[in-house]
């Protein structure tokens, strides 16, 4: 590099985490602008920071139970469906008996979006937490299978052929060389599925439900409450960041082998 | 030990719409401790013949033995290098090459063995905790080397694995070949379709033709085993270098 170079890099502004930042930070300052500061938007349409803020402080344990149930929810979901659906998808990738059982059906069911089944679960499993959780699996279930099964085709068959002659049985090939190489795929799986855990799990609270952040929605629009239909949304886009940067976390250690890490 | 023996090898390969003679009436004796190298154009068969004495291809008709014993499949006393990257990205270059010895049972899980003295072998020893990514495609290549030797194998074959590299890393690569089979004695089927690295690297060099796919003629490289990269301006390296360039041409043209 030539010194040039290095001073045109020391003088142009590079980008980083403080863009993201800056731009939260504007959104934050906006909203507070249009709505508190000059009252271009009607609170009604869209409510103040203030009247946010102090909707939480009145919620205050009532938005924690709310907010805990509908956690507990997708995590027990979007784990439970996701390691189904990683099983069943090895099963499949293993076994073409299994394949051409399991396919059609799940083919079939994969472009229903779960939400559609929730007047069948209401009436199958009540408005408790079953119901969710199965709705959730459901949809995480899917998402894993098809990934699962394209990240087995996936693993280069010259991996498969090295391990035999370096002297792997069938078994080791499986567990030392199939399941390390679809690791990155399952967790980008996994990525997926909790945005579509907490979707389907509030959208399953709005129906019915007795706690739950999407009950809480629903029940302050009957309402008109806006305060706390903005702060129920803001908890689940919280709640929903937070376990994606864990999952990523985690997924970025796990996979520091992987060429794009 | 690692004495092969192919007898009227062939192999078809059918599908609904053809079915295409990969390999016909193929006869080849390698003698223990031997590196045949295999050169011809794509399509001649030369890597379906290896995939047949690394197991991988079952053949139609013929056999394949080593030492004696019939080829039923892939084994430990095959090792592959293939032209693809075939290195584990999820291990590191130490796991890498403790794998054969560790599935074998040879070797607990974690233990490292003899792994160092074939990362030495291929000069790599600085880099046995490094994750393949963090290595170029030649230092990748050296490992497949090292973790294929580690093994233990009796035949080691060698599918195009410098092809992808370019022309100072290959000369790298062919020294550093030379030095851990000098260290340690293996036979050798190496396929290429470069005749320059055939000659350098072979014993004998087995040039194959394509439709029909078979053995054209097998030429015997009279360098012995010490050889410099400047053996290929000699007039004896040239003179053999043209030669199987026209028989090959001359095949290539026939066919095409």
């Amino acid at each position: 590099m030539t010194p040039r170079d290095t001073s045109r890099a020391r003088r142009r502004i590079t980008p980083g985490p403080w863009v993201s930042i800056g731009v939260v930070l504007l959104v934050l300052v906006l909203w507070w602008v249009a709505t508190s500061g000059t009252e271009w938007i009607r609170p009604l349409y869209f409510p103040t920071p203030e009247s946010v803020g102090a909707a939480a402080t009145t919620l205050g344990s009532t938005l924690a139970k709310d907010a805990g149930a509908t956690l507990l929810r997708v995590l027990v979901s979007w784990l439970g469906g996701s390691a189904l659906g990683v099983v069943v998808g090895l099963l499949m990738a293993r076994s073409t008996w299994v394949m051409y059982a399991l396919n059609p059906l799940i083919e079939a069911l994969r472009p229903v979006p779960p939400v559609a089944l929730i007047p069948f679960v209401i009436l199958w499993f009540g408005i408790g937490d079953d119901g969710k959780i199965f709705l959730g699996a459901l949809g995480c279930f899917m998402v894993m299978v098809v990934n699962t099964t394209v990240a087995v085709g996936n693993v280069p068959t010259v991996y498969r052929q090295a391990a035999q002659s370096l002297g792997a049985q069938p078994n080791t090939v499986y567990r030392r060389v199939l399941l390390p190489a679809i690791v990155p795929e399952i967790l980008s799986g996994l990525r997926i599925g909790s945005a579509l855990a907490f979707a389907v799990i509030v959208a399953a609270e709005f129906v019915g439900a007795d706690v739950g952040i999407g009950r809480l929605i629903m029940q302050a629009s009957r309402t008109l409450n806006t305060p706390v239909v903005l702060l129920g949304t803001v908890v689940v886009a919280i709640m929903a960041v937070l376990v994606d940067q864990v999952t990523t976390r985690v997924s970025r250690h796990v996979t520091r082998w992987a060429a794009t890490g | 030990m690692g004495a092969i023996e192919i007898r009227n090898l062939a192999k078809v390969f059918s599908s609904s719409r053809r079915t295409t003679h990969a390999l016909n009436e193929t006869n080849l004796s390698i003698g223990d401790g031997e590196f045949v190298c295999i050169v011809g154009p794509s399509g001649c068969g030369k890597t379906t013949l290896l995939n047949l004495i690394a197991g991988f291809l079952s053949p139609t008709s013929g056999e394949i033995t080593v030492d004696g014993r019939v080829v039923e499949g892939p084994s430990a006393e095959r090792a592959v290098v293939f032209q693809a990257d075939a290195v584990f990205p999820w291990l590191t270059v130490e796991q890498n090459v403790a794998f054969g010895p560790q599935v074998q049972g040879r070797l607990g899980r974690g233990a490292t063995g003899d792994v160092h003295h074939y990362l030495d072998l291929v000069g790599l020893a600085d880099f046995a905790k490094a994750f393949p990514k963090e290595l170029s495609g030649g230092m990748r290549k050296r490992v497949d080397l090292a973790r294929a030797y580690a093994s233990g194998p009796k035949v080691l074959l060698l599918d195009e694995p410098f092809g992808a590299l370019d022309v100072f890393t290959k000369e790298a690569m062919w020294l550093a070949l030379k030095r851990v089979i000098k260290a340690e004695p293996k036979t050798i089927v190496f396929v290429t379709h470069d005749i320059e690295e055939a000659l350098f690297l072979g014993d004998r060099v087995v040039v194959m033709t394509p439709r029909p796919a078979r053995v054209h003629s097998v030429i015997e490289v009279p360098f012995g085993p010490e050889r410099d990269l400047d053996i290929r301006a000699t007039q004896e390296f040239q003179t053999l270098r043209t030669q199987i360039a026209h028989t090959l041409r001359e095949v290539h043209d026939d066919a095409a």
